[in-house]
């Protein structure tokens, strides 16, 4: 640390606190990645699902502390990311905000750049991508764009991690630097001049109370419509009400005037001042598309080969994710079925042992299963998103699924729910927009994963005669869909009521996507799951399985019984097995449980298998063939399904076959859910709600059906 | 009677011409007449109007004079085809000012049928349209209706009457000049625009975060767009602004007015 010694300390910080902000697809992850590496940490605020990273580095003796913004289009907070977004910085006035710019967007970008420098602060302006630009013909005048706008302006090239070293240069110079005073850098003219004016002069007459923003940046905001800062205003100002009604008169009056709204005022404005400066520091006029990505639009988003070509990387995208994601998980499985037979053979039975091996290793292999569909998933929806094909599929499937209440970006994660739950909840992070991302959530359980399948084929085997079973099974799914559809459209009249999401989305240039970035996204996701989802998981997992195993049955009643003598031993066991389950906190659950679901038409030992599928939904089978004392459940599907024929009607096949489809969304569910909503309030509404639906609905399918006489 | 509402020239007619009151009575009622029994002769507008014979005689003349009916040999009154434009858009005027203060401001019949005969021939065709198109979108949202009542019955009359921004607001009569020379027929929106085409946009309508998201995109007044694609479910498009392509739902595009000429 002799370098800080060698440094004045009197006009140098050691610490800067620096705030990265720019458009969506700026590349400023990107920047944030190069300038951090893995020295990085995510943060959640309260209430909403968006993430702010922080990370830090290490320049010239100086710690830099850097934070990455939810990318947005300006500070007018539309979105609760661009709310997370600008709060922070009104809150936490970090010493430098950097903008990373796409250099061949230079346009919209200072619109932004507009609303920082209204905003006060120390800015540096970082155009990235400076040789996609220069590509197509757009030269930057950096040093007379900065002498514009009164900051610094650097290139870089953060994929080749090109000019990184400069924008830390920068950074400490603007960190050293007096910062902009946020006033009259552009004026609105001269009737929205006056109109801002006047209210910047009246909070300022309102005294400290409207201290906390700055004036003239609150004036501008709040003609603008902001409902923050009209929220603001009338809450924590002095007399703000009385300001606010003042105001809007004003507004009104202006707006009546012009005949369009006085928010349309302050962009033409705005975007009228960019022109004169983009006149005068940019050759190259607006930038032409992208020839490449003209022709892969065309073929991509083509009136015939558009859908086809969709249908058809969704389905290479489902297979990768799950046929190859399926021996990965079956080799991780037989490693801790292996584990567990090496533990067995070497500890003597006991309590212990049990823990080990039906708790532990069981409760670490069911969190480690679905890690590799996770890696595959995020390594295809990475490269997806970053190649920029990822916003035409949104592009091409939104009108569907608009009309059901959903977003475009909302298919993907729901079609991966026909996989698996737990890799489409956390899917969902490509929706843009909270409300979207919650409502997709919710119903995601209601595809049929790939575990219901072994609960179908079970099931349809054993009651279902052989034509009726291929349209049964389906009939599963489009039940699934159905209800998915009509649950968005409560979900949306109710706690997830609101205007509609827009859909006005920046459709990127096609890129090639950079491995490490695509490595970066798979690492963090991974991370995140097994940190988040899977102590939830394990934890719940060892739960349930003392539910299983406690209390112990000293005495097996088959013992003293005559019947033990004609049976083998193997036999003797399970018989043994099932009056333990029987006895155990589940058996005595599901005994407890039969009441209640005794209008649907399952018995108690439906009800403990019932239990046993709340850890994974494929258990139900396993749990079943130990209540019915089946010696071994994997190879005797056979037997079990006699079991089940001999047992039960089949309207209870299908009532079961129902519930299972649409209740209780399996404990990894429940925490992915958890962590990516980032509150026990969604994943609980989602438990209580869809096992409350799966009841009303099994009960009146049983009801009906036996009224009618069907399958009885 | 779209076709109508959108002939430019029979607007500026009626714009222009001096319309008064007791002429567009008359006007209306030879048209209603014809409607019910096939003919008007001065006789059966007199009678139906509760005037001397005279006076519809000499009110018959006056409308002859401005071109707008004629008599047959049988001296059966007979509307021309602008007086039949004049006589309908008033009559139109006459309805949709009455459904808009009785329906939608919730003033009591009689006086909304008063006032509705009083500004039913001063009325322009735009304000007209604009009305119409105003009481249909709440008429198809009944909750949204609801809410504007409650919210309107709330504010006391006197506030009214305190602001000094009542009708005669200078604001407001330049709002009324600029519809004037507005064109009458509802304006291009980037949803009609055609694959390919380009155009120059002219406004963004509405309010709410929609209204603030496009603005913040760059659709802003004088901004050349083109629409580069539409997505093969016909919804939504793909547009070209600033340098960069842009997606949006059609209803979105439809808030976006473009000028009339298209390069």
């Amino acid at each position: 640390m002799s370098e800080i010694e060698t440094i004045d300390r009197s006009t140098v910080r050691r610490e800067l606190r620096v705030a990265l902000i720019g458009n969506p697809n700026s590349g400023k992850t990107s920047i944030f990645n190069q300038l951090t590496g893995s020295n990085q940490r995510v943060a959640n605020y309260p209430g909403v699902t968006v993430e702010v990273t922080h990370g830090s580095c290490r320049r010239n003796g100086v710690d830099l502390r850097l934070v990455d913004l939810p990318g947005t289009y300006s500070l007018t907070a539309n979105s609760p990311e661009e709310r997370i977004a600008r709060d922070w910085l009104i809150q936490n006035k970090p010493d430098v905000i950097v903008q990373v710019i796409d250099a061949a967007n230079l346009e919209r970008s200072l619109y932004l750049t507009m609303q920082l420098a209204e905003l006060g602060g120390r800015i540096v302006i970082d155009l990235n991508m400076i040789d996609e630009a220069e590509e197509k013909g757009i030269r930057i005048d950096r040093e007379r764009l900065g002498a514009r706008l009164g900051v610094e302006v650097v290139g870089t090239i953060a994929s080749r991690g090109e000019g990184i070293g400069e924008l830390l240069e920068a950074v400490g110079r603007a960190g050293g630097a007096a910062p902009l005073e946020g006033t009259s850098v552009f004026e609105y003219g001269e009737d929205l001049g006056r109109l801002i004016g006047k209210l910047m002069w009246r909070l300022r007459l309102a005294g400290e109370s409207a201290g906390s923003l700055p004036h003239r940046w609150a004036a501008i905001k709040y003609v603008e419509g902001d409902a923050g800062v009209r929220r603001w205003l009338a809450e924590k100002v002095d007399g703000g009400r009385e300001i606010a009604r003042k105001t809007d008169r004003e507004i009104e009056r202006l707006g009546r005037g012009a005949g369009v709204s006085v928010e349309s005022l302050i962009a033409d404005v705005r975007y009228g001042r960019l022109a004169a400066i983009l006149a005068e520091t940019q050759a190259g006029g607006a930038a032409p598309a992208a020839p490449l990505t003209t022709r892969l639009d065309a073929l991509f988003m083509h009136r015939w080969l558009g859908m086809p070509i969709f249908l058809l990387v969704l389905a290479g995208l489902f297979e990768f994710v799950f046929a190859l994601g399926e021996p990965l998980s079956h080799g991780l499985d037989s490693l801790f079925h292996w584990m567990a037979g090496a533990i067995q053979g070497s500890m003597a039975d006991g309590p212990l042992r049990s823990l080990l091996v039906d708790g532990l290793i069981h409760g670490v292999g069911g969190v480690l299963v679905f890690l590799p569909n996770i890696v595959l998933l995020f390594m295809a929806i990475g490269l997806l998103e970053r190649c920029g094909y990822m916003a035409r599929a949104a592009f091409l499937i939104d009108r569907l699924m608009h009309k059901i209440g959903l977003h475009g970006r909302s298919f993907i994660p729901l079609v991966t729910g026909f996989g698996c739950s737990v890799p489409a909840v956390m899917a969902t992070r490509t929706l843009e927009h909270e409300r979207d991302r919650l409502a997709t959530m919710m119903v995601i359980p209601l595809m049929s994963c790939s575990a219901r399948l072994p609960i179908y084929t079970l099931l349809i085997a054993a009651f279902i005669p052989l034509p009726w079973r291929g349209p049964v099974l389906l009939t599963m799914y489009v039940v699934g869909i159905v209800l998915a559809i009509g649950l968005v459209k409560l979900l949306r009249l109710t706690i997830l009521a609101g205007e509609a999401t827009p859909f006005v989305m920046e459709l990127p240039p096609y890129r090639m996507p950079t491995w490490r970035s695509v490595w970066q996204d798979i690492w963090s996701k991974s991370a995140l799951y097994l940190r988040k989802a899977g102590t939830i998981i394990l934890a719940l997992s060892i739960l349930l399985w003392a539910a299983n195993s406690y209390p112990k049955k000293a005495v097996h009643e088959i013992d003293a019984s005559p019947a033990a003598a004609a049976m083998t031993a193997a036999e003797l066991d399970a018989a043994r097995h099932a009056e333990d389950l029987a006895y155990s906190v589940s058996g005595r659950l599901g005994r407890a449980m039969e009441t209640v679901f005794a209008p649907l038409g399952f018995d108690w030992r439906v009800c403990t298998a019932l239990i046993g599928a709340v850890a994974a939904k494929e258990v139900l089978v396993a749990q079943l063939g130990i209540v019915s004392a089946m010696d071994d459940t994997s190879g005797e599907a056979g037997r079990l399904r006699r079991i089940l024929a001999e047992r039960y009607r089949p309207l209870t096949g299908v009532c079961l076959m129902l519930f299972a489809l649409i209740a209780t969304p399996c404990l990894s569910t429940f925490a992915v859910m958890r962590r990516e909503s980032n509150s026990w309030k969604w994943p609980l509404t989602q438990f209580a709600g869809l096992t409350a639906l799966a009841y009303v609905l099994t009960m009146a399918v049983y009801q009906v059906g036996r009224a009618l006489g069907m399958g009885v | 009677m779209p076709a109508q509402i959108n002939d430019n020239s029979t607007w500026r007619a009626f714009d222009t011409a001096e319309l008064t009151h007791s002429a567009a009575h008359y006007l209306t009622t030879i048209m209603h007449l014809r409607n019910r029994q096939g003919y008007a002769r001065v006789t059966d507008l007199a009678e139906h109007l509760g005037v001397s014979r005279g006076a519809a005689s000499r009110a018959a003349t006056l409308l002859k004079e401005r071109g707008w009916i004629e008599e047959d040999p049988n001296r059966m009154l007979l509307l021309t085809e602008p007086g039949r434009e004049v006589a309908s858009a008033v009559e139109r005027n006459y309805l949709i000012m009455e459904c808009f203060l009785e329906d939608i401001l919730g003033v009591p019949g009689e006086v909304a049928h008063r006032d509705a005969c009083k500004l039913e021939h001063l009325l322009s065709g735009q304000t007209g349209g604009a009305l119409f198109r105003l009481i249909r979108v709440l008429n198809e949202s009944p909750t949204l209706l609801k809410k504007i009542q409650a919210r309107v019955a709330e504010i006391p009359d006197n506030d009214w009457a305190a602001d000094g921004a009542a009708p005669s607001d200078p604001a407001m009569r330049l709002k009324a000049d600029d519809l004037e020379t507005a064109p009458a027929e509802p304006a291009q929106t980037l949803a009609d625009l055609e694959a390919g085409r380009s155009a120059v946009v002219r406004r963004v309508r509405g309010h709410g975060a929609v209204h603030r998201r496009l603005l913040d995109m760059g659709i802003t007044k004088g901004a050349e767009v083109r629409l580069e694609q539409v997505a093969p479910l016909g919804d939504p498009i793909k547009i070209r602004i600033r340098g960069y392509d842009l997606s949006l739902r059609k209803s979105e595009a439809r808030m976006v007015e473009l000028e009339s000429k298209e390069s």
